[in-house]
């Protein structure tokens, strides 16, 4: 698949996991929130194919999340295209799942910890504490599997070692 | 990628990242300045996405669905007995209820009492859910091009739903009582007692701002109030309940667990006084249009089906 393919196929798969947190099955809202799936599949996404993922798409489609998911617009958004960007700046070495979980879940809950800050500068109403972050906690929890489905289902996967500099960092200064 | 690119690709990089990360801080400050502007974007964002994708949502929808009905089919029997049981209990209400409403409509017609024909309702489909743990909103199909207007209370037949919170132009989001962003002043029955009902993202929204709780009793019925003219008085909300860690909760009358079709109340505008010298009289001046208000009630739209939502009011 060509690589504007797999872009595509990024935002598609992105789309479809938003709309279908949207589906109206309804139910008492739970004490425990869901992991955000999205953002794990992002970062694992990034981990391998960093290309295929480019930041204008991370932040379409988490600005249009905001939108969607009546959250404050923008801060979500930022969040994850900062958490984003520095995974894509200290990427893990290929073969090294347990540093490269370390780093993803980190990014995760600086994410959710810096949004929870920036709401409490601005006092805009927002999530409280306790839950936020431990949705952040739990959205870290799930990269493994989100590693797995990216790994599996979408076929990206690390690049081997020997090209790996060239193919995956070629903004890098040789 | 020819190598050369390097050189100047990833300062172009940066910016961007910076750019957009800007543009992303720049969105949410511009939301904590001026919402409103940024919420009527979100209704339009909603309403450009939402029913375009109802094609996508439907298999999920209804693949949740037959998991759900599988569920139940599980304890069928059990179920079933459970059902016999309630048909029990219900004919022995369905009985007191016959005579009363008799009773009632005999009352009504002594009393020559219109009920309110302000209560009219269009009703909607539920097109998605607030999709974050945080919130708790409903999107329903129909918008202003419906007539939809911010601020009108939302029933699912029974009880009350929540309010219209942001009308696209085929879409409008219903905030549910359960949203942390809700309340609604109710009344408490047996003792009158006004409250606030307060969402708090938990199934039972509290009961607060009660002037003397030793007054309050779970199972008391709790209906709207009418305060400050959002809702209409007298819709059926919940039941009292006394929560675990021992506050007042309602139970609410509306089945959250299947919102489907909701019932969007027309609301009136609300007249307001304006200065206190009309309560006395009107000032000489605007004597000659008295007759006005006779005329202007005369026009109004003529709404096929007439809600007889406040009869407990």
């Amino acid at each position: 698949m060509s690589l504007w393919a797999r872009r595509v196929l990024y935002l598609a798969a992105a789309g479809v996991l938003i709309l279908a947190g949207l589906v109206p099955i309804g139910g008492a809202p739970r004490a425990v929130p869901p992991p955000e799936i999205v953002f794990a599949l992002t970062l694992a996404w990034i981990a391998r194919r960093p290309r295929e993922v480019p930041i204008l798409s991370v932040a379409v489609v988490f600005v249009l999340a905001d939108l969607l998911l009546m959250r404050p617009p923008g801060l979500h958004a930022l969040a994850v295209v900062a958490a984003a960007e520095w995974l894509r700046a200290h990427p893990a070495r290929p073969g090294e799942p347990l540093p490269e979980w370390g780093r993803a879940g980190a990014a995760i809950l600086v994410a959710g910890l810096a949004e929870q800050a920036v709401l409490a500068v601005t006092l805009a109403a927002g999530p409280p504490l306790g839950p936020a972050l431990g949705r952040a906690a739990l959205t870290a929890a799930v990269y493994p599997v989100a590693a797995l489905v990216v790994w599996a289902v979408f076929g990206a996967r690390h690049a081997p070692r020997g090209e790996s500099e060239a193919a995956r960092r070629p903004e890098r200064p040789a | 990628m020819a190598s050369d690119r390097t050189d100047y690709a990833r300062p172009i990089r940066r910016l961007l990242g910076a750019a957009i990360m800007g543009a992303c801080l720049l969105l949410f400050l511009v939301w904590r300045i001026d919402s409103p502007r940024v919420e009527r974007l979100r209704a339009e964002v909603a309403d450009a996405v939402m029913p375009r994708a109802d094609w996508l949502l439907a298999p999920v929808t209804a693949a949740a669905e037959i998991a759900r009905d599988a569920r139940s089919y599980a304890r069928l029997h059990e179920q079933n007995q459970e059902l016999r049981r309630e048909l029990q209990r219900m004919q022995a209400w369905k009985e007191a209820a016959l005579q009363l409403e008799q009773q009632n409509a005999r009352l009504l017609d002594l009393n020559n009492v219109r009920l309110d024909p302000a209560h009219t309702w269009i009703t909607g489909r539920v097109l998605a859910d607030a999709g974050s743990p945080f919130r708790q909103s409903v999107l329903l199909n129909v918008g202003s091009r419906d007539g939809v207007g911010d601020g009108w209370a939302t029933m699912d037949g029974i009880g009350v739903v929540g309010r219209i919170s942001g009308t696209g132009e085929r879409t409008a989001r219903v905030i549910l009582l359960t949203d942390p962003a809700s309340r609604m002043p109710v009344l408490v029955q047996p003792s009158g007692r006004t409250a606030i009902l307060q969402g708090d993202n938990t199934a039972a929204p509290l009961v607060d701002f009660l002037e003397n709780p030793d007054l309050i009793r779970p199972g008391d019925r709790i209906v709207s109030s009418g305060d400050g003219g959002v809702f209409p008085a007298g819709l059926l909300v919940g039941q009292v309940a006394r929560g675990p860690d021992g506050a007042l909760r309602a139970r609410l009358a509306a089945d959250y667990e299947r919102l489907s079709f909701l019932r969007v109340l027309r609301a009136r505008p609300v007249e307001g006084i304006a200065h206190p010298g009309d309560l006395i009289g009107p000032p000489p001046a605007a004597l000659g249009p008295v007759a006005a208000p006779e005329a202007a009630s005369l026009p109004l739209p003529p709404v096929p089906a007439i809600a007889t939502g406040s009869a407990d009011g």
